[in-house]
């Protein structure tokens, strides 16, 4: 990762790069935070010129035939692309935009992409079993079926842009992008930001469930293991909750462990930063480490920067 | 180390050989390590064995942790063989159950009388069951174990346990045991029937209906007998029980050799629960330390706290974190002197054993 962050930041000129996020009927989580603010980090730290987009998968988000309400969902991704927009303006987020994914799919290059890759995915069997630990045991047949349509869009998605940045999970869809893309002689790179955790009071959590110890919860997604009521969600949960939430929860006492607050602690310290224009990496570890260790000052700066927010 | 003198050199080759020997049986047989039980659980839910790196490995601990970090009962089962001499090694052992309990654990302590008669160590089976009444379960109630919560269980006196072992004898096979134990360990059928069934019996006794149900246990072992549990593992899922979790202990070295069990077969190298101080004194002067003989090579290259027999002690039962941390630093680093190491490591263990000869602690 260091590499690839490394020359990205080196590189001169125009660099496209993509997050792209689904959702469910909970809201927008902190965590998304996370992930524009670090979009917006990183094009104020490259050298060029570099285009930020947020990918709101409405496509996506419906299209396990087990999604109720879908119609309900593909509106909510139009409503949750204002509030996006929102956030942006609010944040000073001035290299990141945000775009349905309807709408990419309306770029005749963008499918283009996405349909030849498409074809590639149905028709190697190779290919399809190095997807099939990406999608749960009960759905390998669906998915096969459907030609793994999910994963290979997103792949095709993602081979449109120089940078893809998402959660550890989808390295599982890296190994077989970065295949692909030598097809198309494209050089496919992803980058991945800590997993995102819940603020479970439960010190046992992770030794229990070793696979979100390794790849965190969805950080998209407040559903994600039925975890929503241990999440922050914008909008949602009250500044009391959070400040429950923070207070209460388990950390272990090496910061490279899981820990939820070394993600809130980030999302203050690159909205500081990025709002006074005074981006400064090798502050930022030290930054963290201070926040982390003071919950209660920890819990106002988050509530602080929500009530801005909401 | 390229300057170091012979001595010193032989000394860390004890502590590689250890190192390299527990870290290839903590992996071994679907066994995990401890670095995230460590990084995970709170202080205060770690026995001082585990802090002190004396818990080698575990096989399902999480979900005894679990039930820890809810606050709900957790059952420990740790069985005992009535003709031994007790010796520090149990006692780290009983340490740690004395502290699960206080972590809401109940204690089952099978006294195994019946082994005792069938591996030949006692000449009568009346004796194995009078030592385990008049003289290992005096010593337990010393622990400060609370009654209410701990089950001391004569095992020819359990009608519970042995109709249960007979029941779980369907779901072991001979080449099973015989792969397990080695045929030497199976000599007569008291052995089969015990090593097959009764042994199960104890460890998944507590979950049979009298006693509460299936439930989550755990059996802390020593290295060598992670193939029972494997064996009861099983057996658990065969009858639909709850397969029991295992904490694995490294053996506690000897006073002689820190790469040998301390055993009574060797007395001067055991300390042993009714030692009396002069007697704990005599055997910690003689016993055998990380230090090299000469003090300005000490001085110069600093001590090997891993192998030294003496050390283990303050690493075991130094109930203060912060001192035994300071100890070893000033140990490796050629501060500690042995005489000092000696003296306070008897007053330590003189302390620590007290309450087994009747003193006030």
């Amino acid at each position: 990762m260091q590499k690839t962050l490394g020359n990205f930041v080196t590189q001169k000129g125009r660099r496209r790069v993509l997050y792209g996020e689904t959702y469910d009927k909970y809201g927008i989580t902190i965590d998304s935070l996370k992930y524009y603010l670090f979009l917006e980090y990183l094009a104020r730290i490259h050298d060029g010129d570099t285009e930020c987009i947020v990918v709101e998968g409405d496509l996506h988000s419906v299209i396990n035939p087990s999604v109720i309400e879908k119609d309900l969902l593909l509106q909510e991704g139009v409503q949750r692309v204002g509030q996006i927009n929102k956030i942006f303006e609010v944040l000073n987020l001035k290299h990141v935009k945000v775009k349905l994914m309807t709408e990419l799919f309306g770029e005749e290059k963008i499918v283009s992409l996405v349909n030849k890759v498409s074809k590639i995915v149905r028709e190697r069997g190779d290919l399809q079993d190095l997807l099939i630990p990406t999608v749960l045991r009960n759905r390998v047949t669906q998915e096969k079926e459907s030609g793994f349509r999910y994963a290979a869009e997103a792949i095709g998605l993602a081979l449109n842009f120089d940078l893809k940045v998402g959660p550890p999970r989808e390295e599982n869809y890296d190994k077989i992008a970065q295949a692909i893309g030598q097809q198309f002689r494209r050089k496919y790179s992803s980058i991945y930001l800590r997993p995102s955790y819940s603020f479970t009071s439960d010190f046992s959590f992770y030794l229990t469930h070793p696979e979100i110890e390794e790849y965190g919860l969805t950080p998209y997604k407040a559903g994600s293991n039925k975890m929503q009521n241990l999440r922050i969600v914008l909008g949602r949960t009250s500044y009391e909750e959070i400040q429950e939430l923070i207070s209460t929860c388990y950390v272990p006492r090496d910061i490279s462990y899981a820990n939820p607050l070394v993600d809130l602690a980030s999302i203050v310290v690159m909205s500081e930063q990025i709002r006074l224009d005074k981006i400064d990496v090798f502050d930022f570890g030290k930054q963290i480490k201070i926040l982390v260790q003071n919950r209660d000052k920890l819990a106002s700066k988050v509530v602080e920067l929500l009530k801005e927010l909401v | 180390m390229k300057n170091s003198s012979k001595e010193y050199q032989e000394k860390v080759a004890i502590k590689q050989r250890l190192a390299k020997y527990y870290l290839s049986q903590s992996t071994k047989n679907g066994l995990g390590g401890m670095e995230k039980v460590l990084a995970y659980t709170p202080l205060e839910y770690q026995p001082l064995a585990m802090r002190r790196g004396l818990v080698v490995a575990q096989m399902g601990y999480g979900d005894i942790l679990a039930l820890m970090s809810q606050k709900k009962p957790f059952t420990v089962v740790s069985g005992l063989n009535p003709s031994s001499q007790l010796h520090l090694g149990h006692k780290v052992l009983f340490d740690m159950l004395l502290e699960f309990q206080q972590m809401g654990g109940e204690l089952y302590i099978p006294l195994t009388d019946d082994e005792s008669y069938i591996d030949g160590k006692v000449d009568k089976l009346s004796d194995g069951t009078r030592n385990a009444k008049e003289k290992i379960i005096p010593i337990l109630q010393r622990m400060g174990f609370d009654l209410n919560k701990t089950h001391y269980l004569v095992d020819t006196e359990q009608v519970d346990l042995y109709q249960f072992a007979i029941e779980l004898s369907r779901y072991v096979s001979m080449a099973e045991l015989t792969h397990l134990f080695g045929a030497e360990s199976l000599t007569n059928p008291g052995q089969v029937f015990y090593r097959g069934c009764v042994q199960l019996a104890e460890i998944l006794m507590p979950q049979l209906p009298q006693n509460g149900g299936p439930r989550h246990t755990l059996i802390p072992v020593g290295i060598d007998q992670h193939p029972y549990i494997l064996l009861a593992r099983d057996v658990a899922k065969k009858v639909g029980i709850v397969p029991p979790s295992e904490l694995v202990l490294r053996f506690f070295p000897s006073l002689a050799n820190p790469e040998k069990k301390m055993s009574k077969s060797s007395p001067e190298s055991a300390l042993f629960l009714d030692d009396n101080p002069e007697d704990i004194k005599r055997k910690i002067k003689r016993a055998y330390t990380g230090s090299v003989g000469s003090l300005d090579d000490h001085k110069r290259f600093g001590g090997v706290p891993e192998a030294c027999s003496v050390f283990a002690l303050q690493q075991a039962f130094n109930p203060n974190d912060d001192e035994a941390e300071e100890l070893y630093r000033r140990y490796a680093d050629g501060d500690l002197l042995m005489g000092e190491l000696k003296e306070r490591t008897s007053e330590l263990m003189t302390r620590e054993l007290a309450m087994f000869r009747g003193e006030g602690v």
